[in-house]
């Protein structure tokens, strides 16, 4: 139980996809203009990654070495098709919006290195746990950033189509944070900010010690 | 849609490193130099060329006649997969002294989503077989251009005296914003040649 | 060799049972999609003609021009009807804004004035610049503008009835926008007068 706990928060701080890892840039730097995009890309990977790993990790004695890799991808390939359909049927804005980089899904290097390294090793609830927490750990970073240039390039927050800022915050709105230089920008210095925190509790422990 | 529009696009204006945000996972791991940067980029350039015209042939000779375009996902991945072995044999067959320049970057391509963003961008744009095959080619050329400028800039970053905090990804991801602030000033410059 | 056909098999069960899966998904996402896009196309054709009921596709009236290389923007046209009697075309533009192709409905109604003009897709245009253009204020303004006078875009508000106001800091878009509608305008004059024409000497 210990160990499926630890499977599920691994992804969420300590190996978290993209700020330790960085991993799946595209994604994390395009879909990233507003909140409720990073949301609903999130989501949809989280069932992505999710899904695969449940189906790899069973047929994990089944699939012959040789072929794993191209058979992980046809996994991969066909839960995206199942939420590119599910989304041009239900949220058909988003799909609009999110466009080529919801099919695009197959090559986020998250998925296919959890199935690799993960779900090919390791039993079905661990997989599952390990797909769900990385997939929640990747949900927050992009609506961390996608939080973050709304905010400074619009001014206000949308939240499930509600304004949470009414009529906007008493700023004017930098563009450049919306446009894509600013994605770069913000990822580049969350980074620097978290290498910043993670050097002064490490080096804060071992003064401990 | 002219080839020259085409090749201005994906050059400049909608470079897929700074405008369009494809293909940015080697683009950070591999400029760290200039010659993995090369040797990245000629791959590139070959295999999104190949696979445009391969991806292309798919969906219009067979899975538009049969109706089966829900599929198109799975079919382009399953495409650029068998190419990049198939490319990855041939070279090695015909040309060792090739494979010896591409052969490590070759795998690393089925994942780069570069490739398999530009077969689905060409039946979006409803381009032709030929404005495919070249729409492919030119922006691999982008995509090439974008790492080779930047490999130059981050051999010359490494000596810089960068806070610890800021080095590696944070100066990277920086140094690309600033490029794509840059090229930003491409976008609408030759806006009148887009017009069909 | 033996292996490899083994190994061929295997994988060509796991694309078959993919296949299968996503067959079954496709047959219960289908008529939704297809209800969607239905709906939300006639929402928009209304946005564009308010006083029409229902709308007839006549795309086979761009023939001609298609052939002259007249109207390179104008994907497709309907008339739009009102207790059977067509009272005008709704015709859908594709000018390139900024980043690409904007897509938009007008409509141009009878008397020669246009009755709505709506953007269905601006997905290229810049958040915060460009794809202001799917703001209501900037819509409004191409309502009741005569059909045989150009448009203009003006950095200040509009004065005259041919006039419309840019967005801030986003002409590009603005002007293709202006440049669609004017396109539409232009077939609505060369195409109206057969189209009413057509319409007494059918019945």
């Amino acid at each position: 139980m210990n160990r499926l706990w630890n499977d599920l928060t691994a992804g969420i701080v300590k190996e978290n996809p993209v700020f330790r890892l960085v991993l799946g840039l595209c994604p994390t730097l395009a879909v990233t203009t507003a909140l409720m995009n990073g949301f609903w890309m999130g989501m949809a990977s989280t069932f992505v990654l999710t899904m695969s790993n449940i189906i790899v990790s069973l047929l994990r004695k089944v699939i012959p070495e040789k072929i794993r890799i191209p058979a992980y991808i046809v996994v991969i390939a066909t839960f995206v098709t199942i939420v590119q359909m599910a989304m041009h049927a239900f949220l058909p804005d988003m799909y609009n919006i999110l466009g080529i980089f919801v099919p695009l899904i197959v090559v986020n290097c998250i998925i296919l290195a959890r199935a690799e390294s993960f779900a090919g090793k390791n039993p079905v609830l661990n997989a599952a746990a390990d797909g769900i927490g990385m997939g929640l750990g990747y949900t927050i970073a992009v609506m961390l950033i996608g939080g973050i240039r709304e905010l400074i390039g619009t001014a206000n927050l949308v939240f499930f189509g509600k304004a949470l800022f009414g009529a906007g915050l008493p700023f004017p709105p930098a563009v450049i944070m919306i446009l894509p230089p600013g994605a770069f920008f913000t990822l580049g210095v969350l980074l620097a900010i978290l290498n910043a925190m993670h050097q002064r509790s490490k080096s804060a422990s071992s003064t401990v010690q | 849609m002219n080839f020259v529009a085409i090749l201005i696009g994906g050059l400049l204006i909608n470079n897929y490193v700074f405008s369009r945000f494809l293909g940015l996972c080697p683009f950070v791991g591999l400029s760290r130099k200039l010659e993995t940067a090369t040797g990245m980029s000629m791959a590139v350039v070959f295999v999104m060329t190949v696979a445009s015209a391969v991806s292309w042939l798919m969906q219009r000779l067979i899975l538009d006649p049969l109706g089966l375009g829900y599929l198109q996902t799975i079919t382009f991945i399953l495409v650029i997969a068998s190419l990049v072995q198939l490319v990855e044999m041939v070279v090695q067959k015909l040309s060792p002294t090739l494979y010896q320049a591409l052969g490590i970057y070759l795998p690393l391509i089925t994942t780069n989503c570069a490739v398999l963003g530009v077969a689905i961008l060409n039946i979006q744009s409803n381009f032709t077989f030929a404005e495919s095959v070249f729409n492919g080619f030119a922006s691999a050329l982008g995509w090439s251009l974008a790492i080779l400028l930047f490999a130059g800039i981050r051999e010359r970053l490494e000596l810089a005296d960068v806070p610890e905090a800021m080095k590696g990804f944070p100066t990277a991801l920086v140094g690309t914003g600033l490029m794509s602030l840059a090229f930003f000033g491409f976008q609408g410059l030759f806006k009148d040649l887009f017009i069909r | 060799m033996k292996s490899v056909i083994r190994l061929g098999l295997i994988l060509m069960l796991f694309t078959a049972a993919a296949a299968g899966l996503l067959a079954f998904t496709n047959e219960a996402t289908k008529g939704r999609i297809a209800e969607q896009e239905r709906a939300a196309q006639e929402a928009a054709l209304t946005l564009a003609m308010p006083a029409a009921t229902s709308f007839d596709p006549a795309d086979d009236l761009l023939a001609s021009y298609r052939e002259a290389g007249q109207f390179p923007r104008v994907q497709s046209i309907w008339i739009g009807r009102a207790n059977g009697q067509a009272v005008g075309l709704v015709v859908k533009v594709t000018p390139v804004g900024y980043g690409g192709p904007v897509i938009a409905l007008v409509g141009i109604g009878s008397d020669g004035r246009s009755t709505g003009m709506t953007i269905i897709n601006a997905a290229q245009e810049t958040p915060g610049l460009g794809a202001n253009i799917l703001h209501e204020w900037f819509q409004k303004q191409f309502v009741g503008k005569e059909a045989t006078r150009d448009l203009v875009v003006v950095k200040r508000p509009p004065q005259a009835n041919n006039e419309v106001q840019a967005i801030t800091a986003a002409t590009i878009s603005s002007n293709a926008v202006t440049d669609g509608v004017n396109e539409a305008f232009d077939l609505w004059a060369s195409l109206w007068p057969r189209v009413s024409e057509g319409e007494v000497s059918g019945q």
